[in-house]
């Protein structure tokens, strides 16, 4: 959400991850900024959770990982079987908006759902990562600590391999990011993106996408607590 | 009599502008815009005669500002009409009023040469409507407001909603009662306020209409008769229609402050020629008139606004006499016209650039609507806009270009430019 330049992130993550691969600008973007209405406010009571179905909005697309402990995994092992709540994040993101926003609100959800027993063992948490070429398994774990090894909620975090293989799944999932250029237009280490959280239902269908300014905890909750109801049923 | 029937009639449909987008998609254009994309009409025997999105560098530092950079045909004539970003802002996703079809234009890779990448032709067999209008970007996915249903071509219709790869998602029907309240079941525009969990819709008519000779409508009681005169407010989570608002007169556009300290829309009835207020009282909704728009009895037919950034102020464009009106909104409870010019001889849409400094206007409503000989004028024309005054800055003729009848509008930018 940083205001600068920005190029396709296949271009310049291309040449910051790969090298040699020449620029070629996104046009689209650079003239755009986001806008203060953009802030999550939340100025009304939640509708009750299972009193509403939420879309069934796309498959969650699948793609080969690496786990912090450098295992190599098919995310669609960790789509399925529980409730999933997905995002991409990068761990040096310091976008006040961006990353450490999406961390505090997970953090804050895990709390409230680690205070469910029932809900606990039903629901799931994936960060994936941007930037294969800094977050490496060893970044990941670093970055994880204290998270993924909780005994409660599970929360898994993955890298990829390779930026060829981490592209389609940002593609599939329609998650937009692009590299911050310097002065001299050359790639920095800020990726822009637009926060998104998605909730993935145990049949690994995407339900629910939250932008910033749909980022309420309390609804969150009631999403994921409406998708356990239905699959009880 | 009979011309204020047939002017009565001439409603238009329309909406765009930087401050009309979904506010809730990314990267909005706070600068200066480099390209206006246009959707256009066809016209038999102009050019190829198929609908257009064309493109207009509107870049003052560039060479070709003022000039059409790019024109992309889509091989056909199905009443092109309006459009909408995805919220990544990457496609833009037009439709065709007639046809149904709903392009999906790559815009993100290069702006100043979009490209066809999709073309949705599922509408009426996935949801049972046609007339797609309103493309409302949410996370993900289309909102797709729409205007007619396939069993009769009549009003009652509702919003279809497809995900951002063209894959139809659901569908909500327009209620026709809600307890005791009867509703119309008639759609047009969709805007919705994610901190209130709420979302607007309003209702113009049915294909059966909008796409009959004009001529041959204005004397047809009963179809005179099937025009939208409600506006629904629904629980945006849920996607349930909560109430049903009577707002006669046929309410089009729908535009949020988005000043965040706001909570209101205002929308504007084409035929009886108000600005509607729509805003909370306690638990429940309220719409109310308050403001009218030019002399009611001479049908000016508001058509198009525009809401400033700041919730401050409203464009408003009125076909018949093809005037563009400012009002001021600091009260939203009693807009005040401060400001008129004429700017056509028919006009339609009006689109304002973030900081309001710029405006654009075209000229076309439907195809079998639009005036006729020499008040038929197809154009885009670019003005400042300095608070006090609207100066021409350029024009492009749509029919010396051989281009058709000029619609709806979209901003894009490209590196630096609004640096």
């Amino acid at each position: 959400m940083t205001r600068a330049r920005g190029y396709g992130l296949r271009t310049a993550l291309g040449r910051l991850v790969l090298g040699g691969l020449s620029l070629i600008p996104n046009l689209a973007w650079s003239a755009a900024d986001p806008i203060p209405a953009l802030a999550p406010k939340m100025d009304f009571v939640p509708t009750q959770a299972g009193a509403y179905q939420l879309q069934r909005i796309q498959p969650s697309p699948d793609a080969v990982l690496l786990n912090a402990a450098a295992g190599v995994r098919r995310l669609s092992a960790y789509t399925r079987g529980k409730v999933t709540l997905l995002t991409f994040f990068y761990t040096y993101c310091t976008d006040s908006w961006g990353c450490p926003f999406a961390y505090q609100t997970m953090t804050g959800l895990r709390e409230r759902i680690n205070a469910d027993v029932d809900m606990r063992s039903r629901v799931r948490f994936v960060s994936i990562s941007f930037d294969p070429k800094h977050d490496t398994p060893d970044a990941l774990r670093v970055y994880s600590k204290g998270l993924a090894q909780s005994q409660a909620l599970e929360w898994q975090f993955f890298t990829a391999r390779s930026m060829a293989e981490l592209m389609p799944l940002l593609d599939g999932f329609g998650q937009d990011v692009r590299v911050e250029l310097d002065a001299a237009g050359r790639p920095t280490r800020a990726i822009n993106h637009m926060l998104k959280l998605f909730l993935i239902d145990s049949d690994g269908v995407v339900r629910e996408i939250y932008s910033l300014a749909f980022v309420h905890p309390e609804v969150m909750l009631n999403d994921i607590a409406t998708l356990l109801m239905e699959s009880r049923h | 009599m009979v011309l204020a029937a047939l002017l009565a009639v001439v409603t238009g449909t329309a909406s765009a502008d930087e401050t009309c987008n979904s506010p809730y998609m990314s990267g909005l254009i706070k600068g200066q815009e480099d390209y206006v994309h246009v959707w256009t009409l066809g016209v038999e025997g102009m050019g190829d005669g198929y609908d257009k999105l064309v493109t207009v560098d509107v870049n003052p530092r560039s060479n070709n500002y003022g000039k059409v950079v790019h024109r992309l045909s889509v091989g056909g004539r199905g009443e092109a009409h309006h459009m909408g970003f995805t919220d990544d802002r990457r496609y833009l996703w037009a439709g065709g009023l007639n046809d149904s079809k709903i392009y999906v234009f790559d815009v993100g890779s290069n702006p100043a040469r979009p490209k066809l990448v999709r073309t949705i032709a599922d509408l009426a067999a996935k949801s049972g409507y046609v007339g797609p209008h309103t493309f409302y970007a949410m996370p993900g996915r289309m909102l797709v407001g729409t205007l007619s249903n396939a069993k009769d071509n009549g009003g009652a219709t509702g919003i279809a909603v497809y995900n951002n790869k063209g894959g139809f998602v659901a569908k909500y029907d327009i209620p026709t009662q809600l307890g005791d309240v009867r509703g119309d079941g008639y759609g047009y525009d969709i805007a919705i306020n994610p901190s209130k969990n709420v979302m607007l819709t309003s209702s113009f008519t049915g294909r059966e209409n909008y796409m009959r000779d004009l001529g041959g409508l204005v004397k047809d009681e009963a179809a005179m008769k099937k025009f939208g005169n409600t506006m629904v407010l629904w629980d945006l989570k849920a996607m349930q229609p909560r109430q049903i608002f009577s707002v006669p007169g046929a309410p089009l556009e729908i535009r949020w402050s988005l000043n965040p300290s706001d909570a209101w829309a205002i929308t504007a009835t084409a035929l009886t020629s108000k600005l509607w207020l729509v805003k909370q009282d306690g638990e429940k909704w309220q719409a109310k008139e308050v403001a009218t728009i030019g002399d009611p009895s001479k049908i000016p037919l508001p058509v198009d606004i525009s809401i400033t950034a700041d919730g401050k102020g409203l464009w408003v464009n009125t076909f018949m006499d093809g005037m563009t009106r400012y009002f001021d909104l600091t009260n939203p409870e009693a807009p005040k016209q401060t400001y008129a010019k004429q700017t056509g001889r028919q006009v339609n849409m009006i689109s304002q650039s973030w900081d309001g400094k710029r405006v654009y206007i075209t000229s076309s409503l439907l195809e079998k609507w639009d005036k006729g000989g020499a008040d038929n004028e197809q154009f885009l024309r670019a003005f400042h806009w300095d608070g006090k005054e609207l100066t021409q800055a350029f024009e492009v003729d749509f029919a010396k270009e051989q281009l058709g009848r000029a619609h709806h509008m979209k901003f894009s930018a490209k590196a630096a430019s609004a640096r």
